[in-house]
């Protein structure tokens, strides 16, 4: 019945048959990007994951883009202007097309605001966009904003990708944009096939397509690198093998600064974490270039604030607590936190996430927190549950990051007292009338060097009070397979700028 | 036959809505919520109210299981929070790989347990007999993210045979199958061995010897067809195991299946798309044991007579 | 007890080694375990670190030695408390009858279909990670097993002789469960329980995967093995080793079920008499 012998054959020939599907190489001119998580809409209008919205920068194109240092610069739109604070009129480039070939006019621009604008469509950029008294259409290439008051972060937010007039719940499947490339096939859980836009009104793409493939294990990103199967990893690749993938003859690893910011978080409603003394011990107590240089590859910068040193609104003139434990152990004993026989001053909780950085930084402060006795307990919490717990306030210590800070009002957004949690990341709880007053006189501020003063005065404070603990800002670390050239890697590593990789010949 | 067929059917309904009303029993005490994700970090307590009132979440649990209920009896799995799009719609999407990654692994192991099994029972208590249950062994002792990757490591990227990752041809197949594959070999192995012990020392295997065939013929056809019949049946119940099982097989190899939907389903509080998922899988588990309780009671006689009455 | 088959004695051998790495873990290990020396990451084994050293500098001997006590934990707690449980319920529902027994089976029926390791995941979600959460997760999948055992087995004991001539003595509910059926459950279910010690040890380096079980910086083999997995390509001593431990501890108690079977085959179909 079950002849064995011809069994396992047969699967051998099938194996054989089978060898030599590996790793089918792509096309010339197409690049296999790597992507860890699926996108899950392409609507730039709903996108918050990061995976939709690196996809949705190659897909579509805003009025404006940020340039290395943060500020706004023409995209679509060609020049602005603004009147009396409030009013913003922007004028379109002539001859811009979408994917599909419709002319992109002020209409479209106008819909995809007031669309966010909708309550029923339930957008969550509708906040930010909350400032928004009236959009409207002038002309065929003009368009005109008319804001409820001063609001110097509001030429930030108009980055945001611009769909068709009338597009509906369709888009997140099948977008439609202006950007330089454009959706042929998306495989759910597999692959998204991007083809080159020709009509892209910086130019036709040097490229001719882009294949973003999604492989969630790190790991296995590795793997396909060295079979030959990804052409580009941005940021996905361990700290940790990134010794192994320089040393492949046929990639090479590009780095630049980034907006990226990595800090410890206290709670500030703790009776000794509300106490300045003891977070400046914490701070003397931490060892962050050890961290840099064992976690991450020595691939991060040290930080002293949220906005990095390129940053146009940044000053390096704050208080920075360099590591010295035994001036931290002093700190301590002067705070009254004295050893117990066990040597321990101090017990706290530290909640981390299921990431493995995120629990390598946790076992790395406990220890070096543990040598000026403070006992650290780390528990690990899957997102939702970790997430949720810092909203309300419950947890003591933890590290976060944010990603992509370009405007300095993210400093409201985390540090103002009106920002507890659910209206704004304050989730220490810090509450400084002389921040508050200077966040919003530096929000309704457009004259940017006076802003820059202002924002000057905000890190000092910030450095000063020590609600975060500055940790660092870390690099972007582009594995990309030699032969291709062209791409740029900024500070906010946006896609967009695919448009200009090409083969080398 | 038939009323055993129907009674079995008849308990199908309750089993599957049970797994799923499991879950919404689990819900209240589950942190975190779906809103958020869709939301973000800061959102007006509006567009919050909104949102739950758009998926009745602000409604009682006792009235969302009812709607639930409703919406499946028009066939309606309703529409997953974090994506926006019907539930049947994603679940159909990733069903069918999960299918084969199941079908696939159980054919492997079938190819690995077999032969092991064979040798191991009739060499009873050698060294062979030992070696081969260690080496049936060796694929459930080895946890499959530890499996997968050096499988990759080997055949991937040493030899180059075959891909890494993904799907889209019968070679993507190969790896996740054989490293999903592996753990049932094990118990299986075990079963075959078992049960051709059992059956090796009976009346019609040593009348079938006399007859003069050979051992080899006498093993396989009388003995084997016999030692079968609960194989069959524990393959269903290892069909729950392999479906859940295939979870971090499929994030290693960035299998697009049902086990990494669910994952992401329940790290996003996306209950309705776990839901459909669960009930997805379940309902699966629950015919393929159907299918092998009948394969059984076809294939024995003895069964199908009691049941029918003397 | 004449000579102990070759499975039992490998298999006992090993659980041997393991009982005296437990009780000797601090003598034997030369490094403490949570020591850190972060510039001796990942280095591979040598005189002083015979195993190597992990990203943190720790030594991968002393923290494998002191994780075979949280495996051993994990593994035999789940297996006595899954078999506890199991076997109380499934004798008492077989032996019951009627609508306790039909209750029983549809549990047994949803849980089974549910599948395990999201029921896991969902318990961690709502308990938190912890050690004893792990065990509690892996517990309340896997009593269904014994259940299924020993209500298969109680049914067809119960109308022996010998549980007939013990009713008829006057004998009540609990004193039949536990004087005459349980002892003759008894074998069968012990190997279904070394089976399952093995499989506990798999099970939590998976939950490990999935980001639950011990918390850091508690060693315990899953998560040693998956920590080490992101350093496969530069460290792989710090997967080898792990996974080797786990291996021959799975491999032992299998062979040790396998073995205790052989052994009490013919005895499991006699029946004890008072």
């Amino acid at each position: 019945m079950f002849r064995f012998p011809v069994l396992i054959l047969s699967l051998a020939l099938v194996l054989a048959g089978l060898a030599g599907c590996a790793g089918r190489p792509q096309p010339d001119n197409v690049l296999v990007v790597g992507l860890p998580d699926e996108p899950l809409t392409l609507d730039p209008r709903f996108a918050l994951d990061a995976a939709s919205t690196r996809l949705n920068q190659v897909l579509y194109a805003g009025l404006l883009k940020l340039d290395a240092s943060g500020r706004p610069e023409p995209d679509l739109a060609q020049d602005w202007r603004v009147e009396g604070g409030r009013i913003y009129t922007f004028r379109l480039r002539p001859g811009l097309t979408f994917h599909d070939g419709r002319d992109l006019t002020a209409r479209d621009v106008v819909f995809t605001y007031a669309s966010i604008l909708d309550p029923s469509l339930n957008s969550p950029k509708r906040l930010v966009l909350q400032v928004i008294d009236k959009v409207e259409a002038l002309d065929r290439l003009t368009v005109r904003f008319s804001l409820r008051e001063v609001s110097a972060p509001f030429e930030s937010e108009l980055t945001l990708g611009v769909v068709p007039a009338g597009a509906g719940p369709d888009l997140a499947q099948r977008p439609v944009g202006a950007g330089p490339f454009s959706l042929v096939e998306w495989r759910p859980g597999q692959r998204l096939d991007l083809a080159a836009h020709r009509d892209y009104f910086m130019g036709r793409p040097a490229g001719d397509g882009i294949v973003f493939k999604v492989v969630p294990d790190d790991t296995t990103r590795v793997l396909e690198l060295l079979q030959g199967n990804l052409d580009f990893v941005l940021n996905g690749a361990p700290p940790d093998l990134l010794g192994r993938l320089a040393r492949e003859k046929s990639l090479r690893i590009i780095e630049s600064p980034s907006a990226n910011y990595a800090y410890l978080a206290f709670n500030l409603a703790h009776p000794d974490l509300g106490r300045l003394e003891v977070r400046r011990a914490i701070a003397r107590a931490v060892d962050r270039r050890a961290m840099i240089r064992y976690l991450l590859d020595g691939r991060a910068e040290p930080a002293t604030g949220l906005l990095p040193p390129g940053h146009w609104a940044y000053t390096g003139q704050v208080a920075d607590y360099a590591y010295d434990p035994e001036a931290a152990a002093r700190d301590l004993d002067r705070a009254g936190l004295k050893p117990d026989e066990k040597g321990v001053r101090l017990k706290l909780l530290y909640k981390a996430t299921l990431q493995d950085l995120s629990r390598r930084k946790a076992e790395v402060l406990q220890d070096q927190l543990a040598r000026v006795g403070i006992k650290l307990e780390i528990r690990s919490f899957e997102w939702a549950t970790f997430f949720t717990d810092v909203r309300q306030g419950n947890f003591q210590l933890c590290s976060l990051e944010w990603v992509g800070l370009a405007e300095p009002d993210i400093y409201y957004h985390v540090f103002h007292s009106q920002s507890r949690p659910p209206q704004g990341a304050n989730r220490g709880g810090y509450a400084n009338p002389e921040l508050d007053r200077l966040l919003i006189k530096a929000r309704q501020c457009l004259d940017r060097e006076e802003r820059a003063g202002l924002y000057a005065r905000v890190q000092q404070i910030v450095a000063r009070d020590l609600p975060y603990l500055s940790l660092w800002h870390p690099r972007h670390v582009l594995v990309l397979r030699r032969g291709w050239t062209g791409f740029e890697l900024t500070p906010q590593a946006d896609l967009a700028g695919l448009w200009r990789i090409r083969r080398e010949d | 036959m038939s009323r055993y067929l129907l009674r079995r059917l008849a308990w199908l309904v309750p089993t599957c809505l049970g797994v799923v009303s499991l879950i919404f029993l689990l819900r209240p005490l589950i942190p975190g919520d779906p809103v958020d994700f869709i939301l973000g970090e800061s959102a007006q307590a509006a567009d919050r109210e909104a949102l739950r009132r758009a998926f009745h979440l602000d409604e009682p649990l006792a009235r969302q299981y009812l709607l639930f209920l409703e919406g499946l009896a028009r066939g309606d799995l309703g529409v997953s929070i974090h994506s926006r799009r019907p539930v049947a719609r994603l679940i159909l999407e990733r069903y069918p790989a999960t299918l084969k990654l199941t079908l696939a692994s159980i054919l492997i192991a079938l190819v690995l347990a077999l032969p092991l099994g064979v040798l191991s029972a009739v060499r009873r208590e050698s060294a062979l007999d030992h070696t081969a249950m260690a080496g049936a062994l060796l694929g459930a002792a080895m946890p499959n993210f530890w499996l997968g990757p050096l499988l990759i490591l080997l055949f991937a990227v040493q030899l180059g045979w075959l891909p890494v990752s993904g799907a889209g041809s019968p070679a993507h197949l190969v790896l996740p199958a054989l490293t999903l594959g592996t753990s049932l070999a094990a118990i299986l192995t075990r079963m075959v061995r078992s049960s051709l012990l059992e059956v090796i020392g009976q009346e019609y295997m040593t009348t079938a010897r006399a007859k003069g065939l050979s051992e080899g013929v006498v093993i396989c056809k009388h003995g084997l067809r016999n030692a079968l019949i609960p194989v069959i049946t524990l393959l269903g119940l290892q069909f729950g195991a392999l479906l859940a099982g295939s979870i971090i097989t499929e994030t290693i190899f960035a299998w697009p299946g049902l086990g990494r939907l669910t994952v992401t389903a329940i790290q996003a509080r996306d209950f309705p798309l776990l839901q459909g998922c669960l009930l997805t899988i379940s309902l699966s588990y629950v015919l393929i044991n159907l299918l092998t309780d009948l394969a059984y009671a076809a294939a024995d006689p003895r069964i199908r007579l009691n049941r029918g009455g003397r | 007890m004449s000579r102990l088959n070759l499975k039992l004695r490998l298999g006992l051998a090993v659980l041997a080694a393991l009982m005296a790495s437990n009780l000797l873990a601090p003598a034997l290990s030369p490094f403490p375990p949570l020591e850190q020396r972060l510039e001796e990451g990942l280095n591979p084994p040598s005189l002083s670190h015979p195993l190597g050293q992990d990203k943190f500098g720790r030594d991968v001997l002393s923290r494998l030695l002191h994780g075979a006590r949280v495996s051993l934990l994990i593994g035999l707690s789940t297996a006595l408390v899954s078999l506890l449980i199991g076997a109380l319920l499934g004798a008492a529902a077989a032996y019951l009858g009627g609508w306790a027994d039909e209750l029983l089976t549809r549990v047994i029926d949803v849980l089974l279909a549910f599948p395990g390791i999201l029921l896991a995941l969902a318990l961690m979600a709502i308990l938190g990670p912890s050690l004893n959460n792990v065990i509690l997760a892996l517990c309340a999948v896997g009593w269904v097993g014994y259940a299924r055992l020993a209500r298969g087995q109680v049914l067809s004991l119960r109308e022996r002789e010998f549980v007939l001539a013990a009713r008829a003595a006057g004998a009540g509910l609990g004193r039949v469960v536990v004087v005459h059926l349980l002892p003759n459950l008894l074998a069968p279910l012990l190997v279904e329980a070394t089976f399952g010690v093995g499989s506990a040890i798999v099970a939590e380096a998976g939950l490990s995967f999935l980001g639950f079980g011990v918390q850091p910086p508690t060693p315990s083999w899953g998560a040693m093995l998956n920590q080490g997995r992101q350093f496969l390509l530069v460290a792989p001593h710090l997967t080898t080793f792990p996974g080797l431990a786990i291996l021959v501890v799975v491999l032992g108690f299998n062979f040790l079920g396998d073995g205790l079977r052989d052994r009490l085959d013919p005895r499991l179909t006699r029946s004890r008499v008072n």
